[in-house]
């Protein structure tokens, strides 16, 4: 039986199963920002929203500017940072795997109790020597 | 002439304090090399005890043995000998996330991006070794 | 890579309070790989109407993303429920691929099985030794599930994190749906050839 490598099954797939073109990004978006406008956006849980959208305390009295500081310093060590696109994982996470080379398999396996993550390839083919 | 050495002196220091000094957290990664097999050589090396259960517990070897450990910078563009002719590249793009290539003879064998948490090992395996054994490439926060 | 990550997250805050240009620099980066997506799942003739619902969903949910995945791999999933939702919602039921209407899943195919690919015709047996031509005829055989997992990870080239919530799958899923497909794909080849 022939051996066919899988680059070349990849390859020839590419060639031939193409998406059709994008369209352009200038004419794409601006017909979102025509959608948009008229979908509003959830709004996000009030104790993530950022310091300065806080309810301004009331001013003049000695007593209540006192208290409503200490109210103002207590809050903001309640809120947590601004979430990041990226955030740490409990587990360390594989985002992506890619076998350079012709290979039989490939399994990922996380473990909670070992606290470990394993990216196995199997029958990796380096042609060494 | 004394001003000279004086000032090379002080130039020599701090390029020597500058490798270490760079390589503050998230600037590398600690790398091990380990070899899997049969033989009755056992599980050697106490830095393997991290990652020694989920390798017994997943993979069929008999033995274990730390061959190479070292920090790899992530801010080159070449790939860092390791051991046994294997070479490792990473790449920091972003808070805790790295792409970590693996090469061996200049050839690429493995690319993977990985968020790494603390004290969480990533280990890449499969990669050959003698007749009947694998490397595995273990790379973790320092 | 720090600078972009920087910018990234000025985008991302931005558009979160509402900021629909911070939105599309952060969002036109994955525009390609959703295209693919969607296309996978619901054909060419509802794909932009799809790829504009799922960014138009993405932006109003934006405020309450957690981070708890990439950015490309939440709009996936998006893009997933878009096409599900869509495909019910569709009264359009006259299609090339008929056939894979009647399955289970009732997801919309990836490659058109018209009927007289079926049975190969004397013209086409004469072709059938063209890697290409072959190839579709593999790709026709496998399940929707592992040519869905195929095509969006060998050809569009999406991560596993990415073919998992385009999916609606576990990545373990998606690694074993391509395991059988590449092998299965390759065995087909392989006969054809020998």
């Amino acid at each position: 039986m022939k051996r066919v490598r899988w680059q070349q099954i990849r390859a020839t797939l590419r060639e031939q199963c193409q998406p059709p073109p994008l369209r352009s990004a200038d004419e794409f978006w601006a017909d979102f920002r025509a959608r948009q406008q008229l979908v509003p956006q959830i709004a996000d849980d009030p104790l993530a929203v950022p310091p300065r959208f806080a309810v301004s305390w009331l001013p003049a009295l000695t007593g209540l500017a006192i208290v409503a500081l200490v109210a103002v310093l207590f809050t903001k060590n309640l809120h947590t940072p601004p979430p990041t696109p990226v955030q740490a994982a409990r587990l360390s996470e594989v985002e992506e795997v890619e076998v350079m080379v012709e290979y039989g398999g490939l399994m990922i396996m996380q473990d909670a109790e070992s606290r470990g993550t394993l990216v196995w390839v199997t029958g990796m083919e380096t042609h060494d020597g | 002439m004394k001003t000279t050495i004086h000032v090379a002196a002080l130039a020599a220091a701090i390029l020597a304090l500058a490798g270490p000094m760079a390589l503050a957290q998230g600037d590398a990664v600690l790398v091990r090399l380990v070899a899997a097999d049969n033989s009755e050589a056992g599980d050697g090396n106490g830095e393997l005890a991290d990652v020694l259960p989920l390798l017994k517990d997943n993979l069929r070897f008999k033995s274990y043995q730390l061959l190479a450990s070292g920090k790899v910078a992530t801010g080159g563009t070449q790939p860092t000998a390791v051991g046994l002719g294997y070479s490792i590249l990473v790449t920091k793009q972003g808070a805790n996330t790295f792409s970590v290539d693996v090469s061996k003879g200049g050839r690429s064998l493995v690319k993977t991006r990985v968020i790494l948490a603390p004290r969480q090992p990533v280990m890449l395996g499969g990669f050959p070794y003698n007749d009947d054994g694998k490397v595995i490439v273990v790379v973790s926060l320092p | 890579m720090t600078n972009t990550g920087h910018n990234e997250s000025e985008l991302f805050a931005r558009a979160r309070q509402g900021d629909a240009e911070a939105f599309a620099q952060l969002f036109e980066q994955y525009r390609p790989t959703l295209c693919r997506v969607v296309y996978r799942l619901v054909g060419a003739d509802d794909c932009e109407d799809v790829v504009m619902e799922s960014y138009l969903k993405a932006w109003r949910a934006i405020p309450g993303f957690r981070g708890r995945s990439a950015l490309s791999t939440w709009l996936c999933r998006i893009a997933r429920n878009c096409a599900i939702d869509w495909q019910r919602q569709s009264t359009r039921r006259e299609r090339h691929h008929v056939h894979e209407y009647e399955s289970e899943e009732d997801e919309a195919p990836l490659i058109e099985r018209t009927p007289d690919e079926q049975q190969p015709t004397p013209e086409r047996q004469a072709h059938l030794n063209d890697l290409g031509q072959i190839l579709q005829e593999g790709l026709a055989q496998l399940s929707d599930e592992h040519r869905t997992a195929l095509v969006l990870r060998e050809i569009d080239g999406l991560s596993y994190c990415n073919v998992a919530a385009a999916t609606g799958v576990s990545i373990g899923t998606v690694m074993s749906r391509l395991f059988y497909a590449r092998r299965r794909l390759r065995r087909i080849v392989e006969e054809k050839l020998a």
